[in-house]
């Protein structure tokens, strides 16, 4: 291989290597395979990998290269979170309940991947169903930060968070419903997009929250960021509300050097309040002290409906919730309660409740309660008036500048178990992260600093709907201009 | 929003979600929603700009529909693959009429 350590490259590199067959996909395969060997197992990142199949997979792309395919994503292994759907690979969401579960066919994003040469190297650890902030809430065990063991990698995302932060593989791809590609990724010092509601297909991703899930990817670097959007955005009639607005070129887009002079970005207020620790807001600010030197416009602006916006989730993301997850009964797939003479309804409370986890249920009571009769006005459809309010807020921002700015999430990475037995301090982690989900926006974290002991702090930017290209240009003049994203855990 | 959330409606509203909850879960989840549900409250505060008019359901994206085509489905023996128990090509489900 004429490169030097592969986990010094970056996803871009490694296919343009293997593209130009200077390395060979098995080669870089055989890398990360000895490291997630070497490390998967203490961080408890992958739920399933196996090493013959990705070597299988890298020997077919290399024939492809060698027979003139020109492939966007060439040899990049890629980590994909537990409840995207997998043709023949246990696709488990982190639950019991669906434990072995092996789908007859590929996500949409998993066929574009496969498509453009990259590797399905392993299935990341998430929380149940996509449903946490801290990956405690998983049937198969915390993720460790590789930071600091000790700490939770943040959620739901975490295990695709922390196989790149630990260079088990360049890229992996998360789905995101309140922020649960955002913060793990600000928690564990890699890049991770959310992008705008309807970019990229549903299709094969197990539903949480219908109307707020999105895949988006995780890396290194924005460039990688916006070589594997490019890759899965786009539109598929399987996803009725995947839309049909052309997605426009982000990696070819980027320009180094390109200035952000004159680029107005907006300090949003009520993401600087209370529960914020020192070192986020100091590293916060200094990120904002960069862009202003590089000539960007910053002004301060509220928005005022923002502090309903984890009340409203909690309704509505429940309420889909409740309905989504209902399809598992014991009828179709995984968890079967067994017991002679039983009855259909017994047969689905007993295998519900032996195969839900515990915040699995609360939210799924919760959503239940939110629609049962006499309270839904009182809460789903108030909720839905808060939704629409803060999506007004971010339309009258957004009339004023280009991007807005605001820390990831309020604190670094907290210690496991600190708040897992107490879920609503939990929810309010999602504090900065969730507004987006509800105004259907893109929003993505970069590593803007450390904690005194080293663990890392993610600045997020958001943008109006469809934005991803003004997105991805400010973030990656940021950072250019900074050297975070350079960082590596020491295992 | 006055609620008085108690193990009766714990109850209630678990059997609406076809789950069982042992007592020691019945009290977990009073606590809890009685929690969630205090926070959720400060909806009510929320000044409404929208007005009475204004329906979540005739705003955002039009849904999209498929063209009416026909398009292959998945073999009975794909779908069965991850049931539980099936009986021939189909899925089987304890007797429902007794």
């Amino acid at each position: 291989m004429a490169s030097p350590q592969p986990f010094a490259l970056t996803a871009s590199a490694i296919a343009a290597q293997v593209r130009a067959q200077d390395a060979s996909a098995v080669e870089i395969c055989e890398f990360y395979v000895k490291r997630t060997a070497a490390h998967a197992q203490t961080l408890n990142t992958h739920l399933f990998f196996d090493a013959d199949d990705v070597k299988a997979q890298a020997r077919a792309i290399d024939q492809r290269v060698r027979s003139g395919e020109t492939l966007p994503l060439a040899g990049v292994p890629v980590v994909v979170k537990d409840n995207i759907s997998t043709k023949g690979v246990p696709t488990t969401c982190g639950s019991k309940i669906l434990a072995g579960f092996r789908p007859p066919y590929d996500a949409h994003v998993v066929e574009r991947l496969r498509a453009a040469g990259a590797v399905i190297f392993a299935k990341a650890n998430c929380d149940e169903f996509a449903m946490g902030s801290s990956n405690e809430n998983s049937a198969y065990g915390v993720v460790k930060n590789p930071w600091n063991i000790n700490c939770v990698p943040g959620g739901s995302s975490g295990g695709s968070a922390a196989a790149v932060a630990a260079d088990l593989a360049p890229i992996a791809l998360g789905s995101d419903t309140g922020g649960s590609i955002r913060q793990p990724a600000a928690l564990c010092g890699v890049a991770g997009l959310k992008p705008t509601y309807g970019r990229v297909s549903r299709y094969g991703l197990v539903a949480y929250g219908s109307s707020l899930d999105q895949i988006g990817p995780m890396a290194r670097t924005v460039q990688d960021i916006a070589l594997v959007t490019d890759v899965i955005s786009g539109h598929d009639g399987r996803d009725s509300t995947s839309s049909k607005l052309a997605a426009t070129e982000l990696a070819s887009a980027l320009k180094p050097g390109e200035s952000v002079r004159g680029l107005k970005i907006g300090l949003v207020r009520e993401f600087f309040g209370e529960g914020m620790d020192q070192a986020t807001r100091a590293a916060v600010t200094a990120a904002i002290e960069t862009y202003k030197s590089l000539g960007a416009v910053v002004e301060e602006l509220s928005l005022p409906a923002l502090k309903y916006s984890i009340a409203a989730y909690y309704i509505l993301a429940t309420a889909e919730a409740s309905a989504n997850l209902a399809r598992f009964d014991g009828v179709r797939y995984g968890h079967r309660h067994q017991e002679p003479g039983m009855s259909l309804k017994s047969m689905y409370r007993k295998s519900r409740s032996a195969g839900f986890g515990r915040e699995v249920k609360q939210r799924i009571m919760l959503g239940t309660f939110a629609l049962s009769s006499g309270y839904y006005d009182a809460y789903y459809a108030k909720a839905n008036r808060a939704r629409q309010t803060i999506a007004n807020d971010f339309a009258r921002a957004f009339q004023q500048v280009d991007l807005l700015v605001s820390p990831t999430s309020p604190t670094v990475a907290f210690k496991i178990g600190e708040k897992s037995q107490d879920p609503l301090a939990m929810y309010l982690a999602d504090i900065c992260t969730i507004a987006a989900n509800l105004a259907g926006l893109p929003g993505i974290s970069i590593p803007c600093g450390a904690d005194p002991q080293g663990l890392p702090i993610g600045l997020q930017l958001m943008a109006p709907q469809f934005a991803e290209e003004k997105l991805l240009k400010g973030a990656y003049a940021y950072e250019q201009a900074s050297q975070w994203h350079q960082r590596h855990p020491s295992l | 929003m006055p609620l008085k959330i108690d193990q009766e409606l714990v109850l209630h509203v678990a059997g609406l979600a076809n789950l069982e909850l042992s007592a020691d879960e019945t009290r977990y989840y009073e606590a809890q929603l009685k929690k969630v549900l205090d926070y959720i409250g400060m909806l009510d505060a929320m000044p409404d700009e929208l007005g009475p008019a204004w329906r979540s359901d005739t705003l955002g994206p039009a849904t999209l529909e498929r063209p009416d085509a026909e398009v292959a489905s998945l073999d009975p023996e794909v779908a069965l693959a991850g049931a539980p128990q099936k009986v021939g090509s189909a899925f089987q489900v304890p007797r429902i009429i007794e």
